[in-house]
């Protein structure tokens, strides 16, 4: 980009336009320096190539503050505002943190993914991925791996996802399929039925317990983080309150078949080819899993052709 | 001369919704004359924000507020969340829409902030502009409120007021006018805030603002957490005898208390509305809370429901 030298004297309206001001504003606002490091960046002095020093040729001094002070205010309200509202995103990896090393977080969260959305429902969209992405890879010490990083990602994502559910679209008001339905079905016509999940149904597989910690969290028991254990839950919403529901392992792989569009046929002969188990014992658990999910309004309906 | 207040109503005392009120609502139905929303926290939402927010429509008069418009940005209008903030005001009856003379972000960044932009010829040629497709967009008049800045710009020629009101003249747009931003910006920027309203185009003012705000002693943050100070009211009686009486709210956005109690705030709006002189003795201090910082215009989160 080509550079804007500072004007020489006064004579400011024209020498600027709005767009490098504007752009030159929000880097140094926003820059993770602060006001007088941001001043003097690439990303700023690219845009209007004031220094430090020159700065009162764009942002006026008043009475009581110098230019870089006023431009505090915005800089100051920028970080805090955002991470405020992470911090209410994230209320059980706050607490598993503690807030300084979450705000820690947030603070490079926000550096790599800056808010692009008119709404702020969207601000947490990548925590997860950015947890992912700055994994201490190489935690390899005496004891062997640290887990810890997995336990911190799959927190964020089951947080993010109740938030996700919670306002997002939901059935309240539309009938949804119930068990009767199913069991008066006839057995061909059921096998090639494909169910058609809520909109806010959520399927999910973690390392770690993290639900039941969520559990705890809420109860005010202040947990300590888990030992690794895989976890199971299905995340839906009924009268705009969101429900939990874990899951066994196998019923997790069913329902992410159905999820995916397969028969219930299919699913069921996926599933059940990867595994060692009686035709009975399966089909007691699978009549249990189909009355539980009915109840719990997974899902809307069942197309069979 | 235009129709005053572009020929809206004067919906009376109203205070914004704040969703940890919305049990109290609900449950009381408070008699609350209407309610401001913040159009960003309904636009999306599918879940409970939005259901109660229908629900407290049918019994109230909603006026939608944004954040996010960005009018004075130099990135491209947003046509996606224009066509959103439409179809919320179709959706719950809204009175009206207003947002704010400033930009929230540039590049494809939002930095969920308002602020403020050089007054001069050309920035004002570029506002006039987006303020016409908007307008043209929503099929009515938009209303601009003036915001609480911290900075000004070496490169303004035209004072904020002027600015506002050539363009309510050129694009018949309306005003909501923020006493309390008034004060804050006055302070912050050493001019009379009664300079400032001398020159307030008052027959396009359709809505006024009240707000607490911070003082951090060498400057005032605009952080609605607190009652509205004397001056601030000093100036609202100002305008409410200049406009003949227009609709009132009170922004409350931080450590929000009981609804009645910000009910009961902006119901002072009536020691304000006499003809007559003063009944309140204005106190020389600026009441609120002296602070190191704060940090502006709060914005909501709702928390949410699980089992
Ligand atoms: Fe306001």
């Amino acid at each position: 980009m080509e550079k804007q030298t500072a004007p020489s004297d006064n004579q400011l309206a024209s020498a600027f336009d709005l767009r490098r001001l504007q752009k030159w504003m929000q880097a140094v606002i926003s820059h993770s320096g602060g006001i007088e490091t941001g001043i003097e960046s690439e990303e700023a002095r690219q845009e209007i190539d004031v220094s430090v020093g020159e700065v009162e040729r764009i942002i006026e001094r008043s009475n009581n503050l110098t230019s870089i002070e006023r431009l505090g205010v915005y800089g100051n309200a920028y970080y805090a505002r955002l991470m405020e509202c992470l911090r209410e995103s994230f209320p059980a990896l706050v607490h598993a943190l503690g807030e300084e090393v979450f705000d820690e977080f947030s603070f490079g969260y926000l550096q790599q993914y800056p808010s692009n959305n008119y709404s702020l429902c969207h601000l947490g969209n990548s925590f997860a991925k950015h947890l992912e992405q700055t994994r201490p890879d190489a935690q390899q010490s005496e004891a062997g791996t640290v887990d810890w990083p997995d336990f911190l990602i799959d927190l964020a994502t089951f947080e993010w996802n109740i938030e996700q559910v919670f306002d997002g679209p939901g059935v309240e008001g539309q009938s949804l399929l119930d068990g009767e339905q199913l069991q008066t079905m006839s057995q061909e016509r059921w096998a090639n039925g494909i169910l058609e999940p809520v909109p806010c149904l959520r399927i999910l597989a973690f390392r770690f317990p993290v639900n039941d910690y969520f559990t705890r969290f809420r109860e005010g028991k202040q947990p300590e983080i888990p030992a690794p254990g895989e976890q199971f839950v299905a995340l839906t919403r009924r009268h705009y309150v969101v429900w939990r529901f874990e899951l066994e392992q196998l019923e997790y792989e069913l329902l992410q078949r159905i999820m995916q569009g397969e028969t219930i046929g299919e699913s069921i002969q996926a599933v059940a080819d990867g595994i060692d188990t009686q035709q009975e014992e399966l089909a007691g658990r699978l009549a249990s899993w189909f009355q539980k999910w009915a109840e719990a309004g997974f899902f809307q309906a069942i197309k069979t052709s | 001369m235009a129709e005053a207040r572009l020929g809206y109503p004067n919906l009376g005392l109203g205070v914004g919704l704040r969703t940890v009120h919305f049990p109290h609502i609900l449950k009381h139905g408070p008699g609350v004359d209407w309610f401001e929303i913040i159009s960003e926290n309904f636009m999306d939402s599918g879940g409970r924000p939005r259901y109660t927010l229908d629900q407290i429509a049918e019994r109230y008069p909603i006026v939608m507020h944004g954040v996010s418009l960005s009018i004075g940005s130099t990135d491209p209008l947003d046509f996606e969340y224009l066509k959103k903030l439409k179809k919320l005001a179709e959706d719950v009856s809204a009175c009206w829409i207003s947002d704010h003379l400033c930009w929230t972000g540039v590049a494809g960044r939002n930095t969920h902030d308002l602020l403020p932009i050089p007054l001069n010829e050309s920035t004002f040629a570029h506002v006039r502009e987006r303020m016409r497709v908007v307008q043209d967009y929503l099929q009515q008049p938009l209303l601009l409120e003036n915001p609480s800045s911290y900075v000004t710009f070496a490169d303004s020629t035209i004072p904020e007021w002027e600015f506002l009101g050539r363009l309510v003249e050129e694009t018949q747009c309306g005003l909501l006018l923020d006493v309390n931003n008034i004060y804050v910006s006055s302070v912050n920027h050493d001019f009379d805030p009664y300079e400032y309203l001398e020159h307030v185009p008052f027959e396009s003012v359709v809505q006024c603002h009240l707000a607490g705000h911070t003082n951090c002693s060498t400057h005032l943050i605009d952080t609605h957490d607190s009652e509205v100070i004397d001056r601030v009211w000093e100036l609202y009686r100002v305008a409410h005898q200049r406009t003949g009486g227009i609709a009132t709210l009170l922004e409350w956005d931080a450590n929000i208390p009981p609804f009645e109690v910000v009910h009961a705030e902006v119901l002072k709006a009536k020691q304000y509305m006499g003809s007559h002189l003063p009944e309140t003795k204005s106190s020389e201090s600026d009441r609120s809370a002296t602070q190191k910082s704060a940090v502006p215009h709060p914005l909501h989160y709702v928390a949410p429901e699980v089992q």
